[in-house]
């Protein structure tokens, strides 16, 4: 009896002690710091939300990476395919059932709504993909691209999902604590496929393609897995932003969306989770900063700058980074919580 | 043949308008060192990316030994094949320019060779379950035993880019060695070597063809090299096969001087 209450004592207390125990505490500890704080008012609902879109930002951002940077291809349609997973989702929660945002059954839908617009977005991307990335070059970037208009003007031209006018009305589901579960299972899924044999393929491919053939890698099969893999989660993203900001359209998931979540990417570090992490937190921040001084810029100044001018902004931050450090803030480093320990020694290790 | 490991039957290859090999034959016994050699732009590399599947031949077919499941050999046709398919059957290669992946691990270079062995899958890696860590481990184990043997352990963990030249050679062969190979194929493994290099990497392909059970096939200009391992040379210029034989037989061919010391003494 007491034999065994030691050995769940030392499981827990090596549990406490591994990489994953340091990792899943520490977001509990994020989440225990700030969710009191917004309950007692002192941390305003306005920056809760930001904080939230932050979090969301690196689902979109690490899977982008996922493509981008560790698999070397150059896909410039992510948002089209959290796009995909908004309309999943919101039409099931909003347009088909009309769910109020409580109750443990409506959740669960939700989330099962979720989990769908990140299965329909990865079928989609898997369906462009696989023509594609069969393909040496570029053509990726051009296939995303067109693909990304092609989703706009296929929501736009859907009068069940409202058109051009969108999906308004949709429940806030992606409260703080949904939204860090979340986010923390998508990034440690993620890290768990990089640090396999399955990452250290797209690793290669993004090394030297020919190569990586040449040595046994399934390169098209690789290639392919790692953009299906990054459209689930662009889909699971797209769910959890529809239901933050609870009004959706055709034009928020465009090119300059995906081109915002491509400069937090290469900010960050192509092959570098923590710096996806980094970079989306970083610049959603940033971001709201900016709004907030242009707006007093252009009241107070003889200037006029609308908000638009942060793209602007973003892109000389890019180019400086660039200048700066080629490979981003992070390089290809991780934050040692973020390195499975099996992989100790071959750790690139980071800051 | 009964031990014909290779089978290049009569192939001919095309790039747009150049004819880069033309009729080209070759059957390859098991257990030998062959050489391939020829003036810049004979066509060698060419044949390689036609055995490995990087070209598809214009005419022609290759064959390659297989073992049937009672035991018995035959030969497959992987005229057609995808390069990884061809890996996994058993042929392994080094590159004329090393192509090691520049930003990855020594350790990782290895335990990327031989990937399709790999019995876990996408579930698996997400979970990390028992399997998992299980296949992890072996992988792990098998990359540096192949590590120490090439010297390179203790650069397990060094960015394969930070290694210099002579060590980059014996990472791309070690890389080679880790897809279970049949055959070898090396195209010019002592290029950039000095002499004393160069005599290292005899000794130690002749030990690798030993401890490894191979059958190698290597391209290389350094005649000395060519004519101290291989048993029998192919002589190729202008995409045509102009001689074939032992050493002797090839060094003393008058086509053979012509094509390599007319030519060098033109350039
Ligand atoms: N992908 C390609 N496209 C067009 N031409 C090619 C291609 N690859 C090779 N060639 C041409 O085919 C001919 C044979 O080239 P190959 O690389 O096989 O020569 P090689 O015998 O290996 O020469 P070297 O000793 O310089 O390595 C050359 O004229 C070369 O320019
Ligand atoms: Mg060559």
């Amino acid at each position: 009896m007491s034999k065994k209450k030691r050995n769940i004592t030392q499981k827990m207390i090596r549990f406490f002690k591994s990489r994953n125990g340091k990792l899943i505490t520490g977001t509990f500890i994020f989440w225990l710091v700030l969710y009191p704080l917004n309950k007692f008012g002192i941390l305003n609902n306005y920056w809760m939300h930001v904080i939230n879109v932050s979090l969301i930002y690196i689902i979109l951002t690490v899977s982008l990476n996922l493509i981008n940077g560790f698999t070397g291809q150059f896909s410039i349609g992510h948002m089209g395919f959290a796009a995909v997973g908004a309309y999943t989702s919101s039409t099931i929660t909003t347009i088909l059932f009309k769910f109020p945002s409580h109750g443990f059954v409506p959740y669960l839908i939700f989330i099962g709504s979720m989990i769908l617009g990140g299965i329909v977005a990865a079928l989609v991307g898997f369906l462009i993909g696989l023509p594609t990335l069969r393909l040496r070059g570029d053509y990726l970037a051009i296939v995303t691209l067109a693909f990304g208009e092609i989703i706009r003007v296929t929501f736009n031209a859907i009068k069940f999902v409202g058109g051009p006018r969108g999906i308004p009305g949709i429940p806030n589901f992606s409260n703080f604590t949904l939204v860090t579960i979340v986010t923390l299972i998508s990034v440690i899924i993620m890290r768990n496929v990089i640090y396999s044999s399955i990452g250290r393929a797209f690793l290669s491919i993004r090394e030297d393609e020919v190569a990586s053939e040449l040595v046994g890698v399934h390169t098209t099969y690789y290639k392919v897995m790692g953009f299906t893999i990054g459209a689930f989660f662009a889909g699971v993203g797209g769910a959890l932003l529809a239901h933050l900001i609870q009004y959706i359209n055709p034009l928020q998931f465009g090119f300059m969306a995906t081109i915002y979540v491509l400069i937090m990417v290469y900010i960050g570090g192509i092959g570098s989770i923590s710096g996806s992490i980094v970079a989306a937190v970083g610049i959603t921040f940033l971001s709201e900063g900016l709004r907030f001084m242009l707006n007093r810029i252009d009241a107070f100044t003889p200037f006029r700058v609308g908000p638009e001018w942060r793209m602007v902004i973003f892109s000389v931050l890019l180019v400086a980074t660039m200048l700066y450090k080629t490979n981003g803030l992070m390089g290809d480093k991780e934050f040692s919580v973020l390195i499975p320990e099996e992989e100790d020694e071959n750790a690139k290790h980071g800051a | 043949m009964q031990n014909t490991v290779l089978k290049i039957d009569h192939v001919t290859h095309y790039f747009g308008g150049l004819r880069a090999v033309h009729d080209f034959h070759m059957e390859l016994p098991e257990g030998v060192i062959w050489g391939l050699i020829g003036p810049n732009g004979a066509g060698k590399t060419t044949i390689f990316n036609l055995i490995t599947g990087v070209y598809i031949p214009t005419e022609g077919k290759i064959y390659l030994r297989q073992k049937k499941t009672n035991g018995d050999f035959y030969l497959e046709d992987i005229t057609k094949y995808k390069p990884h398919t061809i890996v996994a059957k058993g042929i392994a290669r080094t590159f004329q320019n090393l192509r090691v992946f520049p930003n990855l691990t020594v350790l990782d270079n290895i335990r990327i060779a031989g990937h399709f062995r790999v019995r876990y899958g996408l579930y698996d890696s997400i979970v990390r379950n028992a399997k998992f860590r299980s296949e992890e481990k072996k992988i792990k184990e098998e990359a540096m035993s192949l590590l120490k043997m090439f010297n390179l352990h203790s650069r397990a963990y060094t960015l394969a880019k930070a290694l210099p030249y002579g060590e980059l050679r014996r990472l791309e062969i070690a890389r080679a060695l880790a897809t279970h190979p049949t055959l070898l194929l090396l195209d010019e493994p002592a290029a950039g070597m000095n002499p004393k290099e160069t005599m290292e990497l005899l000794e130690m392909i002749r030990w690798i063809k030993k401890e490894f059970n191979l059958t190698i096939f290597l391209i290389e200009h350094h005649m000395k090299f060519v004519m101290n391992i291989c048993e029998r040379i192919k002589v190729m210029d202008f995409g045509e096969t102009i001689a074939e034989g032992t050493p002797e037989e090839v060094s003393n061919n008058p086509r053979v001087i012509e094509a390599y010391l007319g030519r060098k003494q033109h350039a």
